[in-house]
């Protein structure tokens, strides 16, 4: 089974300091924290682009959202978490505004994938419907739980559990394409 | 047994699926294991179903950079905030299975639950409606939105439906949270002259408020000012508890807000958090003449309470719920017993840190002297409880301020705008302090500067949802003049005369304010400035509701500087510039519904039509709350009545429900004989769309609301403006 990075170490002063303001302490926990936040805004969005903006608006954000960190269970678990909901709103918006004639100009960081530089897991991953995707990476990458995942999501355990399976579904046809 | 026992057969992709991610039953995963033992096909299918996830976690990620570091840096330190979703959704809150056998009798006996009949519902003829498909969506759901436009989008192809995305409540005081910002979706007009969007309801969103504008928003449908909304369901398809309590705390209107509270308790009879809710929303609009329903809490607080002592429980929401709702029914003995129970299991809490703030700022003394004296044991306490309670951060600021400590100023400063989440109220109030000083200034100036970017109006994600796009404008023209003011004045206290000077006179350029014009005034005598302390001078004494006595001061002020010719120039085009500012401030809102039935103390009941005989007239909205806050302004209502009656205006002072024995009372104790009417059939409440209290609006004599929330200060110049200004001609 595999194992999310929950037991990352970190010095409880580091926290408070960040939530006061401190950039020595936000740097310190974007050197502890980036990376896998990164990778998992990647896997979500399918966009390196939109990954970077939303790690960055997480750490633009964080010192006052750490109001809302009880310290009670993992930190990194705590973030990854938020950094989560925050890719899915970020997935949304994107997908609502390209329905709306509101902003004229083309998304800048439009998900189509370059297939041409990427592995097929990953156009194939780009390929999915965001709904799809977000299931899949949140299961098969994260290691969350269906229940997790649909308080996530806002959708039912079961629901998510029929999305993996399509999701792998599509994923087997477009790699064996 | 399994069919794929059969030779031949073989299990589903589900079971596949579910095997590979070892989730089937030890039965189950026994029989796949033993059909995979001789299926090479199956064996395939779940290796490549594994090596799926394996392939995506080997995917190389981008690299966290120094630069991206810096960016993220660079973009705090230029003020900006990003709120980041740091609630679940999750499903509706599960309590204690109290059994509550008395509930569902007492819920039918305050009525049945009729909460979601507005939703469909059409308001004023003039407004259109708005459906959803589905009606009652879950989190994250997509929604589609139609409208069915009312007369004045005749002639639009494009609509914006604006929304206010509420998440579910958390264990903090809403003090805390910012207000969420309102997100915008155009709907676009289809053959059948309906318009339609889709959207995705975030997945933290319960509950949300809505309304629909023109492109420009100038022209709004805010379903009779009371919104539109959308509440979000739980697994079983039902309104969930954290939709209907965003419910109670969102809609427009105590008698909506009440009824909201009124379907949570149907629905979650067990909960205790619905209970404090109904108890708390009852108080503001039933008062304490609805005996019924305070029974029927002090039934359920007993129950809770009894159950709660039983289990000796140490959860500190439940405590929390206990306390408060013990306040609210004034039941001293019960909030005694779980404060001090607080203060034994979990000092450290929320609630204990926040009881012991409260306390110790309860013993200071209001006076600024005593308010400085108190700063060390302030300070202590934020070292003690933190980030815990607002009351008391602001009693820092206030003691710092009157300390005239800069350094003190700017710690408060920083703790009272972390507090506010930087809210640009807060940011005027800091940066207004901090330019007085020389140690200071320059942050003051900064914060202050701040407030006057450029807002394009149209797309404010901070624009009220029943605000037009002039209307926020104002608000901005209001919040850049008390900026410009602090800017003015700390320029002026850095000596630097010329660019004092024309930033005080921009600062009064537009709306009206007597206080910043006679501080305006003040500061241009101290730098030498006649002529502007005249035209200020001349502005204030243009006001109706600033005493004669003040003409005769500001006139010895200027002394022989000044001609009397010039002052009595300067005084008639103040008089003009006050009609012309305080007529940019008004509305044109018709009151809702046929008729408003009011009725007096002594029974008689009476239009408000009949009461104000197509005089102007202001309208006063008060409540029998614990602290009262309406009584306070009875005196100066009576004050006002007797000012403006010479213009043949009049004041109504409105209750939601009757007044207690106690209220009356007080009142025959301070000799107040105002007439206060009482909305029994709430259709005042409905008329006016009110919330919160007090609340003052002025109604001209063809029964248009004129002015709305106005400040008491402004009700004078509001009513002359709409009169025949006797009271300015007197000057």
């Amino acid at each position: 089974m595999r194992t999310r990075p929950d037991a990352v170490p970190h010095n409880p002063h580091t926290i408070a300091d960040a939530r006061a303001g401190s950039q020595e302490a936000l740097g310190e926990l974007f050197a502890e924290h980036a990376a896998s936040l990164l990778s998992v805004a990647a896997h979500l969005t399918a966009s390196s682009a939109d990954a970077e903006d939303i790690v960055q608006d997480v750490f633009v954000g964080l010192p006052e959202a750490l109001r809302h960190y009880e310290e009670r269970g993992s930190f990194a678990a705590w973030l990854k978490r938020v950094t989560v909901r925050y890719a899915l709103m970020h997935m949304r918006r994107v997908s609502r505004r390209a329905e709306l004639p509101f902003d004229s100009a083309p998304e800048p960081h439009a998900a189509q994938p370059d297939l041409a530089t990427r592995s097929s897991i990953a156009s194939g991953l780009a390929q999915l419907s965001p709904n799809l995707r977000a299931v899949f990476v949140l299961h098969e990458v994260e290691g969350y739980s269906h229940i997790e995942i649909g308080e996530l999501l806002g959708i039912r355990a079961g629901t998510s559990e029929v999305r993996l399976f399509r999701a792998r579904a599509s994923l087997r046809t477009l790699l064996e394409d | 047994m399994h069919s794929f026992r059969v030779p031949g057969l073989h299990p589903r992709s589900t079971m596949l699926n579910r095997y590979a991610d070892r989730t089937l039953g030890t039965h189950d995963m026994r029989a796949v294991g033993q059909h995979l033992i001789g299926c090479t096909a199956c064996r395939a299918r779940v290796d490549r179903i594994r090596q799926l996830g394996d392939l995506a976690r080997a995917e190389p990620a981008p690299v966290p950079t120094s630069a991206m570091l810096g960016r993220i840096i660079a973009r705090r330190e230029g003020g900006e905030r990003v709120i980041l979703p740091v609630a679940d959704v999750g499903p509706a809150r599960r309590f204690p299975a109290w059994h509550m056998l008395g509930a569902a009798a007492v819920v039918l006996a305050i009525g049945g639950a009729a909460v979601f009949s507005s939703r469909t519902a059409t308001a004023a003829s003039d407004d259109g409606t708005l459906t959803f498909a589905p009606a009652l969506p879950h989190a994250g759901a997509e929604v589609e939105a139609v409208y069915r436009p009312s007369a004045r989008f005749t002639g639009d192809s494009v609509l914006v439906l604006r929304a206010r995305f509420v998440a579910a409540a958390r264990d903090v005081p809403p003090d805390f949270e910012p207000a969420p910002a309102i997100q915008r979706m155009a709907m676009t007009r289809r053959g059948d002259g309906t318009f339609h969007v889709r959207f995705t309801l975030p997945p933290v969103a319960v509950y949300a408020v809505l309304a629909v504008e023109d492109t420009g928003a100038q022209r709004l449908d805010t379903h009779g000012g009371r919104l539109w909304e959308l509440l979000t369901s739980d697994e079983a398809g039902d309104p969930g508890y954290q939709a209907l309590l965003a419910a109670s705390g969102g809609r427009v209107g105590w008698d909506a807000r009440h009824e909201a509270a009124r379907a949570l308790v149907a629905h979650f009879p067990d909960s205790l958090d619905a209970w404090r809710t109904l108890t708390f929303l009852n108080a503001v609009a039933r008062g304490e003449s609805d005996t019924a329903s305070i029974a029927a809490s002090r039934r359920a607080l007993a129950r809770f309470d009894s159950a709660a002592r039983r289990d000796g429980t140490t959860d500190v929401g439940t405590i929390s719920s206990l306390y408060w709702m013990a306040q609210g029914l004034r039941d001293s003995a019960r909030a005694t017993y779980w404060k001090a129970y607080v203060h034994r299991v979990a000092p450290r809490s929320r609630l204990g840190a926040q009881l012991h703030a409260v306390a110790a700022v309860e013993t200071i003394p209001r006076d600024a002297h005593s308010i400085v004296r108190a700063l060390p044991a302030l300070e202590q306490l934020w070292r003690d409880v933190g980030a815990i309670d607002p009351t008391f951060t602001t009693f820092g600021l206030q003691g710092a301020a009157a300390a005239k400590d800069p350094v003190a100023i700017a710690r408060w400063g920083r703790r009272y705008r972390d507090m506010t989440h930087d809210a640009r109220s807060s940011r005027q109030w800091v940066g207004g302090e901090l330019v007085k000083y020389a140690s200071s200034r320059q942050e003051g100036l900064a914060l202050l500067r701040s407030l006057l970017a450029p807002v394009d109006v149209v797309t404010d994600p901070r624009r009220r949802l029943r605000q037009a796009a002039n209307e926020r404008q104002r608000e901005l023209d209001e919040e850049h003049a008390v900026a410009l003011q602090g800017i003015g004045e700390g320029l002026l206290a850095d000596h630097q005369h010329d660019a004092a000077l024309d930033t005080l006179r921009l600062s009064a350029r537009t709306g009206w304010n007597v206080d910043r014009f006679r501080d305006i005034a003040a500061a241009a005598l101290s730098a030498g400035d006649t002529a502007d302390a005249a035209r200020m001078f001349a502005l204030v004494a243009a006001d109706p509701g600033v005493a004669v006595s003040f003409v005769d001061s500001a006139r010895t002020r200027l002394g022989a500087n000044v001609s009397s010719a010039e002052w009595q120039r300067a005084l008639s085009e103040s008089r003009v510039e006050l009609r012309k500012r305080i007529l940019a401030t008004s509305v044109h809102t018709p009151l809702r519904g046929e008729r408003v039935h009011l009725r007096s103390a002594s029974g008689a009941t009476e239009t408000f039509a009949q009461l104000s005989a197509g005089h102007v007239t202001v309208v006063a909205f008060g409540a029998d709350l614990n602290y009262k806050a309406s009584v306070v302004n009875l005196a100066e209502m009576q004050s006002l009545a007797a000012d403006i009656g010479a213009q043949h205006a009049r004041v109504v002072v409105i209750a939601l429900h009757p007044w207690s024995a106690g209220m009356l009372d007080s009142l025959r104790v301070r000799h107040t004989p105002i007439d206060v009417r009482f909305d029994d059939a709430h259709e005042a409440d409905r008329a006016f769309s009110a919330y919160g209290f007090p609340i003052y609006y002025v109604v001209d004599a063809s029964g248009t609301i004129r002015f709305a929330y106005s400040r008491v200060r402004d009700l004078r110049a509001q009513v002359a403006t709409l009169t025949t200004e006797p009271q300015v001609a007197r000057r």
